[in-house]
């Protein structure tokens, strides 16, 4: 889980990395280490989420960490979320919804953030 | 830090809230209109519910919830504070402690629950007695009006190693109203740069709310410490939705919500695993260390390039590079080693001091013990306190809560009459019980005073006959005979409640407190009452005590039972051995060959000393071979070998590594005089 190279699914393409289960506290430490290694190079990452159960602050916070680092570095990065709106729902419950600031543009879909007229 | 250790710091800390919850309880009932205490009984509550179902004590977290919810009806005034209600607060303490304590236990906390459902149901019966003067508390705050408030949260940056989730005060917080919640995530790092067990989140939050600042500040109760929180309610009145978060700054003034509650809780938990220690001890004890760290490494630049001279056993090139440096060396260690000596005894006196802790933790406990037993035997009693600050040993402690409840039984049971007879013998109708602490030079005096009937002593002294165990008990002096209230198996009351009476309880309490090396005293006045006086030496781990030599064999007595040593030349004490008694200055003292007790063989030298010693009224010689002096002793516990010998009351290691055995001179005392009586009978 630690070893960025396993997460590289196409060298300086694309960083396709699947994050599921439940995501909180007890692993986010783990999360951010296998987030800070897609970092390694400018390939754009994707973050499949779609088969996440759950999500807490601490890796909503997370989240809007990679999403600072990757725009400091000029690197592209998207959410595929799911589609019950699990992530989506937790987010808008702990106001992330309204961060117009970090992760939100990207993990909530352009269509909202247009509405709330403060995409980055 | 893991799961366990989380529930564990939990658990140490709920049982401290729960503790602090019983003084809270029957302050609110001595003072109902008391807000303070009300307020804090309900935090208590809300903490132990939010922490409680985070840590997965969902059992605790429910409990807690259904009184927490009877505590607010109470701050809304649809209760008032009656007995009914202290009783249910007192009882759902006992059922959520257990909880706690052994939560792999099964509980039946099914009559508690009915009795929260009667107050949460509005049962009639409980009503018509617990809301009677509802209309004279005070005005509800929540008077259904709608208000709105802004909310700015920044929880500590530990928050998440502390194991709370900002997320679920959120949510509490939304069940209060219609909620707008703007995460502020300025403060958020690179992701190669932050802690992923670091909060860098705040939240600004509008609520609209029937409720007031009060409930809205008890969500966030537990998230306090370390954390920025303001609730300030907005100048509009309505629900108005159109008002944007973003529009306000979270920098303007608003009511900064302050943790002033709590702040004079009690930070000592008597329980085994923890004590809670004041950061200036701990400061002390860095700065000692630093002190001798210092010192090591002075010592080592003295020394450093003695070793060749060691090594090669030359002793004249040692002593010509001593003189080289004009001795200063050897100065320079002899200073070195009086900083050991003040440094060695000043971190063993922080270090004991970390282990005393205030007696009033274990004091505390005792209001409830008085307040139950005084309802169940329809008596009045009050119980006071003083000198809740002197400190002991938190062993000592532990040891002498039960001793503690035995006196405090015996006096509300036996010593304190019924309201009625109290008016006859025209004492007020509620009796006192005075439990005080004080220091007396190197030892501690509990003094547990009644003001009730006293003790019968000619009844007790019938009832020692009637046991067969004292047949002349009548013939005792007047002093011994109330003494006898120590002895096993003798009560005066007569009948044997669940309470007291069985006769067990004051012989437990002396046994208990000898076994301390504590001493027992009582004194009585018939009709006026009692006083028991328990003294304690302060520490158990390191004790000053007096070396002595015996055919080769190193004792050590402790210190404070010796008062005072002296030579004896064998003619002497062939002299004395006629009578078995040494004349010190006038007083015929008598005296034991410690020799003799240990049955040690050998010659005894020419000169020998006595040492004296004395235990509450007796004084006591033994004679040993030679005294080498004061020794501070640290008490080892010996292995179940030695147990079973009632002289010695533990092990010390000596400077050369030798074991030296403390003696027991209580039971020494016991055992000369049983030995001296058996030669006098030969």
């Amino acid at each position: 889980m630690n070893s960025c190279a396993t997460d590289k699914t196409a060298a300086l393409t694309l960083h396709r990395v699947e994050i599921s289960g439940h995501l909180n506290l007890d692993n986010a430490g783990e999360l951010r280490e296998r987030l800070v290694c897609l970092l390694g190079d400018a390939s754009p990452i994707e973050l499949d989420m779609t088969r996440a159960d759950s999500v807490d602050s601490s890796v909503l916070q997370l989240l809007c960490a990679l999403r600072r680092s990757a725009v400091s570095r000029g690197i592209s990065l998207s959410f595929k979320l799911d589609k019950k709106g699990i992530l989506s729902n937790t987010a808008s419950e702990l106001g992330f919804h309204r961060s117009g600031n970090c992760v939100s543009a990207d993990l909530w879909g352009a269509s909202s953030c247009n509405v709330e007229g403060d995409r980055i | 830090m893991n799961l366990d250790d989380i529930k564990k710091t939990f658990k140490t800390e709920a049982l401290e809230l729960l503790s602090s919850i019983e003084q809270v309880a029957m302050e609110m009932e001595r003072n109902p209109k008391n807000q303070d205490c009300l307020g804090q009984a309900f935090r208590v509550m809300h903490t132990i519910k939010g922490s409680g179902a985070m840590y997965g004590f969902d059992e605790v977290a429910a409990l807690a919830h259904d009184l927490e919810a009877v505590l607010d009806k109470v701050r809304r005034g649809e209760l008032v504070v009656c007995a009914e209600i202290i009783d249910i607060i007192l009882e759902a303490k006992d059922v959520l402690q257990k909880m706690v304590e052994t939560p792999e236990s099964s509980f039946d906390s099914g009559r508690l629950k009915s009795k929260l459902d009667m107050f949460l149901d509005r049962d009639p019966e409980v009503q018509d007695r617990s809301v009677s003067t509802a209309a004279n508390a005070k005005p509800n705050q929540d008077n259904g009006e709608l208000r709105q408030y802004r909310i700015f949260f920044r929880p500590a940056p530990d928050i998440y190693k502390r194991g709370i989730l900002p997320d679920i005060l959120l949510r509490e917080l939304a069940e209060l109203g219609d909620v707008l919640t703007l995460a502020v995530t300025d403060n958020i790092p690179e992701i190669d740069q932050m802690e992923s067990d670091t909060c860098f989140l705040a939240w600004d939050i509008l609520l609209s709310t029937t409720k007031s600042v009060d409930e809205i500040r008890d969500v966030f109760i537990f998230a306090e410490d370390g954390a920025e929180l303001r609730i300030e309610p907005q100048i509009k009145e309505q629900n108005n939705k159109q008002t944007s978060l973003s529009n306000q700054s979270p920098e303007q003034p608003t009511i900064h919500e302050a943790k002033q509650h709590d702040a004079s809780a009690v930070r000592y938990v008597n329980n085994k695993e923890n004590v809670r220690v004041s950061s200036d001890k701990l400061d002390g004890l860095i700065d000692l260390v630093g002190e001798l760290v210092t010192a090591q490494e002075m010592l080592k630049q003295i020394v450093s390039g003695w070793e060749e001279y060691t090594i090669t056993d030359n002793h004249e090139e040692f002593v010509q590079h001593l003189r080289e440096n004009n001795f200063s060396s050897i100065s320079s260690l002899i200073s070195i080693a009086e900083q050991f000596t003040r440094l060695t005894t000043d971190i063993r006196e922080r270090s004991m001091s970390i282990r005393m802790v205030p007696v009033g933790t274990v004091f505390m406990k005792y209001s409830r013990l008085v307040r139950d037993l005084s309802r169940q035997l329809g008596k009045n009693v009050n119980l006071v306190v003083e000198g809740g600050d002197t400190e002991l040993d938190k062993n000592i402690i532990e040891k002498l809560s039960d001793a503690l409840v035995h006196i405090i039984r015996n006096a509300v049971d036996h010593g304190i009459e019924s309201p009625h007879d109290r008016e006859l013998a025209g004492k007020a109708g509620q009796g006192t019980i005075l439990l005080k602490a004080e220091y007396t030079g190197k030892n501690v005096t509990i003094r547990i005073s009644d003001d009730g009937r006293g003790i019968d002593v000619e009844r007790l002294v019938r009832r020692a006959e009637e046991s067969g165990a004292f047949p002349n008990a009548a013939r005792l002096p007047d002093n011994e005979k109330l003494n006898l209230i120590f002895a096993p198996g003798l009560s005066t009351s007569s009948a044997v409640t669940d309470i007291s009476g069985r006769g067990v309880g004051m012989d437990v309490v002396k046994k208990s407190i000898d076994s301390m090396r504590g001493t027992t005293s009582i004194m009585n006045l018939p009709g006026r009452g009692t006083e028991i006086s328990l003294t304690i030496p302060l520490t158990l781990a390191i004790i000053d005590g007096l070396l002595v030599m015996v055919n080769g064999s190193s004792y050590v007595f402790p210190l404070a039972d010796v008062e005072e040593c002296f030579e004896v030349h064998s003619s002497q004490l062939a002299d004395y051995d006629r009578n078995r008694l040494v004349n010190l200055r006038g007083y015929l003292i008598p005296y034991s060959r410690l020799r003799r007790l240990f049955e040690q063989d050998g010659a005894e030298p020419a000169i020998q000393h006595m040492v004296i010693t004395r235990i509450g009224q007796d004084r006591v010689g033994f004679v040993v071979d030679h005294i080498v002096g004061k020794h501070q002793t640290v008490i080892k516990t010996i292995t179940d070998l030695y147990r079973r010998n009632r002289y010695i009351a533990g092990g010390t290691i000596l400077g050369d590594g030798t074991v030296s055995l403390i003696l027991d001179v209580k039971e020494l005392t016991d055992a000369a005089g049983r030995m001296e009586m058996a030669i006098a009978g030969k």
